[in-house]
């Protein structure tokens, strides 16, 4: 329970289930720990029995003494307090001991559930929400809920000591009693204070401090920069700046924590004070003992920590809930792109993909949240439903917004065919539907025949692979990276693909050449080295069918080249899809499809495209053509 | 800037003593008299209850009681007090040694930045020095407040319960700090452990998630997925350790036992007549009060544990040894940087690399010349350029600008001559006037525009809302790659170097933004010594100089004429350049 990560009463709480249900969801979680569960519960009773009646001997003890008992009439009692020590120790360890077991299988257990409903999440899913905040849901969500189930034993030993105490005081005296209930109103000042003022300053640090971490970054990744143009002193001033204002802050929060802690105590003696004066006069006239003064004094005090921390608790259980109503959201996530293991193998023959009257459109944040309404049909009210529907058949009606609009393309088996348009124009959008990142609204996609929705994925991305522009590298080593997609490949055959592509080169000049670790997705790496690997990583996996998403946009001419002829000898004779910004790419081309605003306005060869003076034409004198070399040609 | 240096990463921590001395004798001060009046309410009560037994309700009676009040706002007074010159330490311990930290690394060279990562780095200087502030405050204030109870107590009981009580209790914290102690030191290690865990799966996570689309397309879902289980399974069994460790938590015990024993001898006494009833019952509130206190001790070792751990670890960092410091130059020699410059032998070695970089670099660059370069990746083309910055020294061979040798003259002399622009380009954060000022922060408006207007740059930023003061990055305006490179170029020129290197080997731009470049880089060239890694057709029969870096070496050093004649390796990349097919179709070059 130390080591809970919560964030307490700064946390995002707003949350769309009610606590019943998230509850309930929970309830079901910790099924397999229900007797760990029901043993902690008894531990607890017992453990707050055991430190409630200590005091209790103590002041029957000293009741006793005044009394003239002698010391082996108290022996017994003697005895009760240290076996009652001994106890409350042990039942205190054992409840810690199988905590820790239920809250770290669990959140073990929360976690891979929702890692796995992650990853088989829609590719709409990932372009919406930021790699970052998936982790958060991964990591730090499922962390918040165990931390919750942490918080609430608390909340329970807390409650059932705070009874038992009160119980005793007013079993002493009624005034004791509600000299003891001062600390409700205490505490709820204190709890105002701290979620009021006190959340508004630690907003203030915590944005300050993430100014500084910015800046930081920033600074860290620039540092060349910084060098270059001799501006270290600069940066470190803009730190420093930061720094203090941050600082500043921090002494604020401090100083309203500081005031209230010791608040704490105080509260505490001037409740021992009135516990003296009232027991002071009772006891003089004869109503309460001198051992029950002395028991209230204890009692008194002891009841004000669990009040205190109830309060915390209830921010902090706010905040689990909260974290709970994120995880459901995911774990009752449905993909819509279903491909199970059971679906047909793609058998490809030709190799001609067909795109048959395809629309597509990238789902607005508005729509994702109906389309999550949809996913839950248990909280959906059927006029929701129909609200739904009628958003459907209105996003239908207005075709300008599709990114793809009636597409129709033939990619001829075993050629090459290249994609040319204006950025938006919908490239990228194909090469994503081709591999079934989305599925179209509209139409089908057909490879030798075969509807891509009825292909199992697995024998789909066996045929086919995508090299983008982004070049993505995991960390581990070069060879690591370049067998993702062909894990059993040997050595021999990396080598051999690289000497083809020309990366050998670079990479064995790297420290440790093909061993070399990547770190931060080869940050050390320049982009088209970067590229050149990603491009190895999908030789080596030998697709029939390859898409490049401007593979080559970041390599020189020269490593371009070599890269075209490795493809030209590797791939002779299959499917490829190129989208590609240089000329002498296009111009092998065996066929060029030529995209506007998400429609295919030409088709043809580069000469008869050009013959055609179009779309392309313009295209071609706008990124292929340079200007002023007409000059340059006359000048040399 | 200041630069201090610590002896160890203990010195650094232990640095916080020597920051604030008397400030933190006063509140040092402090938390012992805060420590007394924690303790005196316990004493009060047990006078008073005697007083009671004695002399009934009385007038005593009544002051003692209301004493106990008294003692309750001394306490706090005295404890604000020393709780917030404290804190003021502490959090003025934070931001130094942030700032010291910032200051060390930046300082480093870029041997060092290469070889560290970048997002690392960053949590050391955010999440690891507050956890160091974490182990001065709440920590190591904890502890102290702790111990100086714990001896208040013993005096006191010492005071009024004689020699052996007090010896008692003083064995008995002897061995609660011992068993405390010992614990830390057991639960540390699994703590480290669990926090590097969970930083791997952190990234290991955001590493999934970040390249779905290539985990998915090359089917790699079961393999992250293994790994993943691996590594939250590792997290759960520490967790589970860690919990079970913390479990059976001995000093609880010594601590219980401790109370009960004192209660059994103050029993005794009481019964025999040589203690009263209030004495036990001072006794026993000291011990409950202690107890209270007690309670946080073992976080705030854990605290104190993790801030030097983090501190050594910070320390390793701020002290790295480069392998090739900078001279101590005295005296800056003169340099006329608009000379020529030679490369003679120079041979240079990445950190950790078997193979060199460079090797065996023998050139002479003419004075104000405009030079390209050209090479596959990998070839050296951008290490060359590093050197000339200084951003690295060569470990064979000289570079000599004016006939002097490049590790005679500081860095900071050389890049106030030579600058950069980039391949990847990196922009601040900030408005565009910034980052074109970003060499010479004083600036005038009008040089500002003259340098982004030579930089071809002035065309578009007049289209944006804000003119100069557009804020680009994260939380800005977006620019497109050409935009980018032609604001670093308005950098360089306002920098106005003497040398000039720039990095354009990778870029598709269409032939409007690629004109434009052109221009801007006529500009920039006019009048300096350029050095341009290219592969712009233009360019490259522009320059007075082309060198062809092949695997670390110059294959061939000439102007185009030169070099189409005799070099077949410049005769292919020539060929396969995009542009050539074109203008060979309009006439030919040659």
């Amino acid at each position: 329970m130390s080591r809970s990560r919560h964030g307490g009463w700064l946390a995002d709480k707003k949350r769309t289930r009610s606590s019943k249900v998230l509850l309930k969801i929970f309830w079901s979680y910790l099924q397999p720990y229900k007797f760990h569960l029901a043993f902690v519960a008894v531990l607890t009773l017992v453990y707050t029995l055991a430190v409630t009646y200590q005091p209790i001997i103590v002041q029957n003890a000293i009741d006793r003494l005044l009394g003239g008992s002698t010391f082996q009439s108290l022996l017994f009692l003697l005895v009760l307090y240290m076996g009652l020590s001994l106890l409350s120790w042990v039942f205190q360890s054992l409840i810690t001991w199988y905590m820790a077991i239920v809250q770290n299988e669990l959140v073990h257990t929360l976690r891979i559930d929702t890692f796995n409903k992650l990853v088989d999440a829609d590719m709409s899913y990932h372009g919406k929400v930021q790699s970052g905040n998936v982790t958060s849901r991964v990591v730090n969500d499922t962390q918040e809920i165990t931390a919750g189930l942490g918080v609430f034993t608390n909340s329970l030993t807390n409650v059932l000591v705070a009874f038992a105490t009160l119980f005793v005081l007013f079993d002493i005296s009624l005034w004791f009693g509600l000299v003891s209930l001062l600390a409700l109103p205490t505490s709820a000042i204190i709890t105002k204070v701290i979620s009021g003022r006190g959340r508004a300053q630690m907003l203030k640090v915590r944005s300050s401090l993430g100014k500084v971490s910015g800046a930081l970054a920033e600074n860290l990744s620039g540092v060349s920069i910084a060098k270059s143009f001799n501006q270290e002193e600069r940066t470190s001033r803009q730190i420093r700046k930061l720094n203090d204002e941050t600082y500043g802050y921090f002494k604020q929060l401090g100083t309203l924590f500081t005031m209230i802690f010791p608040s704490i105590s105080l509260i505490g003696m001037i409740m021992i004070a009135g516990i003296l004066y009232i027991g002071g006069y009772l006891n003089q006239q004869g109503l309460v003992s001198v051992g029950s003064i002395y028991l209230g004094t204890v009692m008194v005090r002891r009841f004000l920590s669990p009040i205190m921390a109830l309060a915390n608790n209830f921010t902090n259980l706010q905040a689990s809930l909260a974290a709970l109503d994120r995880i459901v959201d995911v774990l009752h996530m449905e993909a819509s792109i279903k491909a199970l293991q059971s679906m047909n193998k793609l058998v490809l023959t030709k190799g001609e993909i067909v795109f048959e009257g395809v629309y597509f459109k990238y789902q607005a944040r508005e729509e994702m949240n109906v389309s999550s309404l949809k996913r839950r049909p248990d909280s959906l009210a059927e006029e929701e439903r129909l609200k739904f529907k009628d958003l459907r058949k209105q996003f239908l009606e207005e075709k300008r917004y599709y990114v793809l609009e009636n597409v129709n393309i033939t990619f001829l088996g075993g050629k090459k065919t290249a994609l040319i348009g204006h950025t938006g124009a919908g490239k990228t959008t194909i090469t994503k539907l081709l591999l079934r990142f989305y599925d179209p609204l509209e139409g089908r996609i057909l490879i030798d025949g075969q509807d891509l929705k009825e292909v199992s994925l697995d024998s789909l991305y066996e045929n086919i692979s995508l090299v983008t522009q982004e070049p993505y590298l995991f960390a581990g080593t070069i060879m690591d990276n370049i067998k993702y997609g062909k894990p059993d490949a040997s050595d021999d055959e990396v080598y051999e693909i690289c000497r083809h592509l020309g990366a050998d080169e670079f990479i064995e000049a790297l420290p440790n050449g093909f061993q070399t670790v990547l770190q931060e997705s080869g940050k050390s790496l320049s982009a088209g080295q970067r590229q050149m690997i990603t491009i190895a990583r999908t030789m080596l996996k030998n697709p029939k069918i390859l898409v490049l998403d401007e593979a080559t946009s970041r390599l020189d001419a020269y490593s371009e080249s070599l890269v075209q002829l490795a493809q030209q000898k590797l791939f002779e004779g299959r499917t490829t899809i190129v989208i590609a910004h240089r000329l002498s790419t296009i111009r092998d081309v065996d066929q060029i499809v030529v995209l506007d605003k998400g429609k295919v306005v030409e088709v043809g060869d580069h000469e008869t495209l050009m013959k055609l003076k179009g779309k392309y034409y313009e295209l071609y004198n706008t990124y292929y053509a340079h200007q002023g070399l007409e000059n340059i040609a006359i000048a040399s | 800037m200041n630069q201090a240096t610590y002896k160890n990463g203990r010195a650094l921590f232990f640095s916080f003593f020597q920051r604030d001395r008397l400030r933190l004798l006063w509140s040092l001060i402090l938390m012992v008299l805060s420590s007394v009046a924690t303790l005196i309410p316990a004493v009060l009560v047990g006078i008073a209850i005697d007083e009671l037994t004695q002399n009934g309700f009385s007038s005593t009676f009544i002051i003692l009681s209301t004493g106990v009040i008294g003692a309750g706002i001394v306490f706090y007074v005295i404890t604000f007090l020393g709780l917030y010159s404290f804190m003021t330490i502490a959090f003025r311990f934070e931001r130094d040694i942030r700032q010291e930290f910032f200051d060390k690394i930046q300082s480093h060279s870029l041997t060092f930045h290469d070889e560290n990562n970048s997002s690392h780095l960053l949590s050391m200087g955010m999440t690891e020095i507050s956890q160091m502030r974490q182990g001065i405050m709440p920590g190591l204030r904890g502890i102290l407040q702790n111990l100086f109870s714990v001896i208040i107590m013993i005096i006191t009981i010492y005071a009024i319960a004689g020699r052996e009580m007090a010896l008692a209790t003083l064995a008995g914290f002897i061995l609660y700090y011992y068993f405390a102690l010992y614990q830390a030191r057991k639960i540390n290690p699994i703590r480290m452990e669990l926090a590097n865990t969970a930083g791997e799966m952190t990234e290991q996570s955001q590493e999934i998630f970040r390249g779905i689309e290539v985990v998915r397309s090359f089917r790699g879902e079961l393999r992250e997925f293994l790994r993943f289980k691996t590594i939250s399974e590792k997290y759960s069994r520490l967790g589970i350790k860690e919990g079970q460790i913390a479990a059976f938590y001995l000093p609880d015990l010594i601590l219980l036992l401790l109370t009960a024993i004192l209660f059994g001898v103050s029993l005794f006494q009481v019964t025999e007549g040589t203690m009263t009833v209030g004495t036990m019952i001072q006794i026993l509130g000291l011990l409950i009060t202690l107890q209270l206190s007690s309670m946080m001790l073992p976080q705030m070792f854990l605290f104190l544990n993790a801030a030097i751990t983090n501190a050594n670890r910070l320390w390793e960092k701020m002290h790295w040894q480069d392998p090739q410091p900078d001279k101590e130059v005295e005296i800056i020699p003169q340099i006329n940087w608009e000379s020529y410059i030679v490369f003679e032998n120079v041979t240079f070695y990445y950190t950790g690399s078997e193979r060199p970089a460079l090797a065996n670099i023998s050139l002479i660059i003419p004075k104000k010349s405009k030079i390209a370069i050209i090479g596959g990746p990998g070839s050296g083309k951008s290490t060359f350029l590093k050197l000339l910055l200084q951003l690295y020294l060569p470990q064979e061979g000289r570079i000599l600008i004016d006939g002097v040798d490049y590790t005679d003259i500081p860095a900071s002399e050389v890049r106030k001559h030579v600058s950069r622009v980039e391949q990847e380009i990196f922009l601040f954060s900030g408005t565009i006037r910034e980052n074109i000022s970003f060499a010479n922060p004083d600036a005038t408006e009008e040089e500002i525009i003259r340098a982004a207007t030579a930089a071809q740059a002035m065309e578009f930023i007049e289209k944006l809302p804000q003119g100069l003061d557009t804020v680009i990055g994260e939380r800005g305006v977006d620019l497109s790659g050409g935009q980018r490179q032609r604001l670093a170029i308005a950098r360089a020129i306002l920098a106005n170097p003497d040398i000039l290197l720039l990095d354009d080997s990778a870029s598709a731009l269409d032939s409007k933004t690629e004109e434009l470049l052109r221009k801007a880089l006529d500009n920039l060239s006019a009048d300096r010594l350029t050095i341009v890694v290219t592969q712009r057709l233009r360019t490259l029969l522009d320059a007075d100089k082309i060198i062809i870096f092949k695997k670390g070496r110059v294959l061939d050093y000439g102007n185009h004429r030169e070099l189409i004649g005799r070099c077949a390796e410049y005769q292919r990349i020539f060929e396969l350049l995009p542009e050539t097919e074109k203008a060979l179709a309009k006439g030919g070059i040659v």
